[in-house]
């Protein structure tokens, strides 16, 4: 995803070191080129191009450019390869007005046509040169910049988080919000605005996130913020909150990768998010409204989805209740479907991923409520639905998802076990004990690493021989090995297949040669069962490796990740950590970033 | 600060291969365990390194850009050594073992995150999957506190990393106690011992079969070829990188050299021998021609008659193998010692053993030597023999 940053310092100071900085912090999102642009004595310099921050920084020059007012931009290419000249900012035809953007406008072809035949000219391929120029064409005349940027607003269709540079006012930076994520950061001296609050926490944790058909400018020591389409001003000072992580946090301390050191804060993730949501009525509420549903769907992406499965699985277990669990993009499925009574559980980590958005707007105009899970307070998805229930996880900057999953099925297993109390089907007991598992997730998780981490360590050498892999379980476990899957592909670029282990011998199983690596989560109860499918997989040859809490030795598998014993729904904080070390530790042995997996963007805001 | 490297005594699990000589003299990838422990050290701006050493050391570390200083060892054992180095130093000081192959960044690290960490002691661990015999396991809590230490701590997979920093006066109190359990406990004790997880290089050398798992690391990390000028190396040979090749080598008319491999100085490889992946030869060894060698440690000095066949072995120094000796590597199953069963090796299934020859044996031309043989220092094994492999525990 695209990355925005901008500063407004006090006169005199220098942003373009604080620009390439928040550049550097906005990485995780992904990107393939980079720009800053920043007002010096009256004219817009800009200065982009397509490759790393580092290299696009020294070949480009950024350290020549000064000034105290400026934009910089990460572009992950959506209209247009990724070049110099794709790259943002982009310019009107004066050079008066620089864009940077993340979003897509929709209708840029029409805008960019009827542009042209008035002679405008454009040097890119993007979308975004469209917003320079048709700004340009609004401005005209002795009237605001504003009034100007407030009529292109209202030409542009699509999603887009926009600041803006105009030569004429060098003190502001203009910007608006449509659907993608953009929030403003305050501090005593200097303003910032940003896609993502790890931007500016170097420098101010004071934060205002936006919201949608917002514009309005910033300079050092002002804010303004005004719905476009009322033309009313804002008043956000209310909504101005204090971001609790510190830069620090936000920094790997001491981490060769964010996501080791993500994985390693599991156990605290999962005690704030437990502390957070014991004492929380919206859970409460949410579970209320659950258990009184006609029909319970279920709609998520990535990660986020097979903790929507394992929410089906204890669903049943603690409230005799089944739910639709369908991957978000498939929203299309809800039409028709979906009405009044019923309860959509939308799951995002970031409260942005566009599908679970339009799952969730869909969901709501057929008259159903929405329920939302995320680890963004106030982002797009809770914001939009009815009620909306917070893991604490902190940020998490590495691609992959780690913490935020544990602790999205920590808090699934707490919402599941008070619509149990809600339907009647737990009492306050039952409940009780629930919770006293679940308060020990945290001390689990870390006990799970330290006895696996030395195992898995030398296990990686020997997986990153390999092409191939099957993830096998079956209850519980299934949606556990499918994310065990995911993270083997998405950080260790290993092909790994999850299936539930009774359904392996119809099919999967005809690929299954000597030496194929076949992992096995072991669930309680069901040892006997998954021993049978480790035998026939070891029948053909596959190297079997079980990861269970049992130290029922058994001649069907040539090595057992030991791990501490656990009841089925708290085996989660003792199967995924180490399938999360295994894919980190092979990627590390591939000699790939596992924070920065190729083709992967972490807040996914395209459809 | 000043550091304390602990250069140890004679091991007896060594003996076979090294006899009387400390096992910090062995040498890998062209330098002494020693030596490579002061040089990780140098550049840590330390005021001083003391090497705590027995009588057996050959000769005293030096390194240009710090001082280095021996001391002789006086009581027995690991506390011996730390107590005796520990007396030369005051306040913090940096104590490192000497039998530990690991890379430069493993010292950094620990020295920055006891800056960082503000605990009275920091040590290294090192998360190990094989169920080694090793100086000590630690149990962490979440924020890198180190809980319990000792053999028999279960439930984890860190193991103590062999180097340390703390209070001299500390640490000299606990090293007074008998074992490792009881150092770490008087640690713990005195108030907070923090851990440096070290996710890179790592060996801890206690037997033979260590050192092979340490070359095939250091050798592993090669990513290109630095062939030295003053090598002669024939036109006709081939030689397949990543490979060091050391001054005054000689590789000879149709030898080849596949790396991951070691050439040390002065090391000639004859006419049409082929020196395969993870070979480390050392100073002055001679590989005669049409010999083959893989996956073997040659100390210094060490001669490999013509037609000779050495894999998955350890020979040591100034040992003679005469013409068409034989290492045999394919074991029977399950005798392959504990410490090179790797979970990767044990899931390829390439776990080989050759032999370990002790230093200065002879070797007689079309001896045999099964996988496991080991043959103490100082043997004369005659011509034609068939060597029974004994793998050690």
């Amino acid at each position: 995803m695209c990355g925005i940053i901008g500063i407004a310092g006090p006169e005199g100071s220098d942003v373009v070191p604080m620009l390439v900085q928040g550049l550097k912090r906005l990485e995780y999102r992904g990107y393939d080129s980079v720009g800053i642009a920043v007002v010096s004595d009256g004219r817009i310099v800009v200065r982009k191009g397509a490759g790393k921050i580092e290299e696009v920084a020294r070949v480009k020059g950024f350290p020549e450019l000064h000034g105290s007012v400026g934009v910089g931009h990460t572009r992950w290419a959506t209209h247009g390869r990724p070049s110099d000249e794709n790259a943002h900012p982009h310019l009107d035809c004066k050079g008066r007005i620089a864009v940077v953007h993340n979003g897509i406008i929709r209708n840029y072809s029409e805008l960019r046509e009827r542009l042209e035949s008035k002679g405008h000219v454009f040097v890119s391929e993007t979308d975004t040169e469209v917003i320079a120029h048709l700004v340009e064409d609004e401005l005209r005349g002795p009237e605001s910049f504003m009034e100007a940027f407030r009529r292109a607003l209202a030409r542009l269709e699509g999603s887009f988080a926009v600041a803006l540079l105009y030569a004429a006012e060098p003190r502001r930076i203009f910007f608006a919000r449509m659907e993608s994520p953009l929030v403003l950061g305050l501090s005593s001296n200097a303003n910032y605005l940003a896609s993502d609050i790890p931007a500016f926490l170097d420098y101010t944790d004071r934060v205002i996130v936006l919201r949608d058909g917002e514009m309005g400018w910033i300079t050092s020591s002002q804010v303004y913020i005004e719905d476009w389409r009322s033309g009313r001003s804002v008043e956000a000072s209310g909504r101005l909150r204090k971001i609790p992580w510190t830069a620090e946090m936000a920094a790997k301390s001491g981490y060769p990768h964010f996501m080791l050191k993500e994985i390693y804060e599991q156990p605290a993730a999962l005690r704030n998010s437990f502390r957070g949501l014991a004492g929380d009525k919206s859970l409460l509420k949410a579970a209320e409204i659950m258990a009184s549903a006609d029909r319970i769907f279920v709609a998520a992406a990535g990660t986020s989805f097979h903790a929507g499965l394992f929410f089906d699985h204890v669903l049943g277990r603690l409230a005799g209740r089944i739910a639709y669990t369908l991957v978000s993009s498939e929203y299309h499925r809800l039409e028709g479907v979906v009405g009044r009574g019923d309860v959509l559980l939308a799951i995002s980590q970031s409260g942005e991923t566009i599908d679970t958005l339009k799952a969730a707007r869909l969901a709501l105009s057929r008259g159903a409520r929405v329920v939302a899970l995320s680890n963004v307070i106030d982002s797009a998805i809770p914001r939009e639905s009815s009620i909306a229930i917070y893991t604490r996880a902190g940020p998490e900057i590495g691609v992959a998802a780690t913490k935020t999953f544990l602790t999205q099925v920590l808090a699934l297993t707490m919402l599941a076990a008070r619509m149990g109390v809600a339907s009647g089907h737990l009492d306050e007991g039952d409940a009780k004990n629930i919770y006293q598992a679940l308060f020990k997730a945290s001390s689990l998780v870390r006990k799970t690493i330290t006895a696996t981490e030395g195992v898995v360590r030398e296990l990686a050498d020997w997986l990153a021989g390999k092409h191939s892999a099957y993830m096998l379980s079956r209850g519980i476990g299934v949606p556990l090995s499918m994310e065990a899957a995911l993270k083997v592909k998405e950080i260790a670029y290993i092909h790994a297949e999850a299936y539930p282990a009774g359904e392996s011998k119809h099919g999967p199983i005809a690929l299954v040669e000597k030496e194929f690596p076949v992992f096995i989560l072991s669930e309680p109860g069901l040892e006997e069962e998954l021993e049978g499918n480790a035998a026939e997989m070891k029948a053909r040859g596959a190297k079997v490796i079980v990861v269970s809490g049992t130290g029922r030795p058994s001649r069907h598998l040539d090595l057992q990740i030991r791990v501490p014993g656990a009841e089925d729904f708290m085996t989660p904080y003792t199967h995924i950590p180490p399938m999360q070390l295994l894919a980190y530790y092979t990627a590390v042995k591939l000699g790939y970033d596992p924070d920065k997996p190729r083709n992967l963007a972490k807040t996914v805001t395209v459809e | 600060m000043k550091a304390v490297v602990l250069a140890g005594g004679v091991d007896n699990r060594m003996a076979s291969l090294l006899g009387e000589k400390p096992k910090t003299e062995v040498y890998l990838a062209g330098m002494r365990l020693i030596d490579r422990v002061v040089e990780n050290l140098a550049e840590l701006g330390l005021d001083e390194i003391i090497v705590v050493a027995s009588s057996g050391l050959s000769a005293p570390p030096t390194h240009p850009s710090v001082s280095v200083r021996v001391v002789v060892q006086e009581a027995p054992g690991v506390s011996g050594a730390a107590v005796r180095g520990l007396a030369e130093v005051r306040g913090e000081v940096l104590l490192a073992y000497g039998d530990i192959v690991a890379e430069k960044d493993m010292y950094r690290g620990l020295l920055e995150a006891h800056e960082s960490m503000g605990s009275n002691t920091t040590l290294v661990a090192v998360p190990v999957g094989h169920a080694l015999e090793t100086y000590s396991k630690l149990l962490l809590d979440e924020e890198g506190v180190v809980i319990d230490a000792g053999r028999a701590v279960g439930g984890s997979t860190y193991v103590f990393g062999g180097a340390m920093i703390g209070d001299s006066i500390l640490l000299r109190e606990a090293f007074g106690n008998p074992g490792a359990q009881g150092v770490f406990k008087s640690l713990i004790g005195s108030g907070g011992v923090k851990a440096y997880v070290w996710r890179g290089l790592w060996h801890d050398i206690d037997t033979p079969w260590d050192l092979l798992a340490a070359s095939i690391g250091l050798l592993g990390r090669l990513r290109r070829s630095i062939i030295s000028g003053e090598a002669r190396i024939s036109e006709q040979a081939l030689i397949e990188g990543p490979v060091i090749i050391e001054d005054k080598a000689r590789i000879d008319h149709g030898a080849v050299v596949r790396g991951p491999a070691y050439i040390g100085r002065g090391v000639l490889v004859g006419m049409g021998s082929f020196v395969r992946e993870y070979t480390d030869a050392e100073e002055a060894v001679i590989i005669g021609s049409h010999s083959e060698v893989k996956r073997s440690i040659i100390q210094p000095r060490a001669y490999l008659g013509s037609y000779t066949y050495v894999t998955d072995s350890i020979i040591g120094y100034r040992v003679s193998l005469s013409p068409y000796v034989v290492t045999l590597n394919t074991p029977v199953r399950g005798e392959v010692p504990p410490r090179l069963s790797m979970i990767e090796a044990r899931l390829r299934g390439v776990e080989k053993l050759g032999a370990i020859i002790g230093r200065d044996s002879r070797i007689g031309a079309r001896s045999i030597l099964s996988p496991g043989a080991v043959i103490k220092p100082g043997s004369r094994v005659k011509p034609g023999a068939m060597v029974a492999g004994r793998p050690p525990k």
